[in-house]
């Protein structure tokens, strides 16, 4: 949690390169060790993923200058999350989670575990099905949230429509 | 007081981590293709 603390601050105030620096070392950080109780975190995140990727996330996201953001919002709204920052905690975590599995290996996942992996897999294909699949998982999930982050949006309308 | 934030592109941010870790993995596989060239084939050993 430490770790991503830092990255989102650097995120915030400093330039590209010492950002993505700082998200490898959290990335490839040992201390992070996968815990059954993870699944309740895991669950949501996966959901604001899937919510878009299943919407038909490049077109819409390239298209829709000015309803996307409001679809974001709705992506958002049923897990929880309000704002973007919160949403880059998302897509660390899951990055961070499953840059763990790849590092550990596959076999010591639980059932939870191995359709948590099965399902972004999925996701990842459906939202991208010209992807490599000999890439590691975690380079295709930043790769797809980069496109969300890098689409029109509208951002400034997210925090007021929550609080409605 | 106004207070201007300049933020990079969490896109481009995103995007240069997954180049990172694309170029480490091929690099990992490019090691084990190497590592078999050495192995013997067909149970006849390299000269």
């Amino acid at each position: 949690m430490l770790l991503i603390r830092r990255v989102k601050a650097t995120v915030q105030f400093f330039d590209e390169r010492i950002g993505t620096e700082e998200m490898m070392k959290m990335l490839n950080d040992k201390s992070f060790h996968r815990v059954p109780e993870m699944i309740r975190a895991l669950v949501p995140a996966c959901v604001s993923l899937q919510i878009p990727v299943k919407m038909g996330m490049k077109l819409v996201a390239q298209t829709a200058a000015l309803f996307w953001s409001v679809e974001h919002v709705f992506c958002n709204f049923e897990v929880g999350i309000s704002c973007r920052l919160s949403w880059l905690i998302v897509a660390l975590f899951l990055s961070q989670w499953l840059r763990s599995t790849e590092r550990d290996g596959m076999e010591g996942l639980t059932n939870q575990e191995a359709k948590i992996v099965s399902l972004l897999r999925d996701l990842l294909f459906e939202a991208d099905p010209d992807a490599d699949s000999r890439q590691p998982m975690s380079a295709l999930l930043l790769t797809v949230w980069a496109d969300q982050f890098d689409g029109v949006n509208v951002w400034g309308s997210t925090v007021p429509m929550v609080r409605c | 007081m106004l207070i201007i934030l300049v933020t990079p592109s969490l896109g481009k941010i995103f995007r240069g981590v997954a180049e990172t870790i694309k170029t480490e993995s091929a690099t990992e596989r490019h090691d084990d293709v190497e590592m078999e060239d050495f192995r013997p084939v067909n149970g006849i050993s390299a000269l």
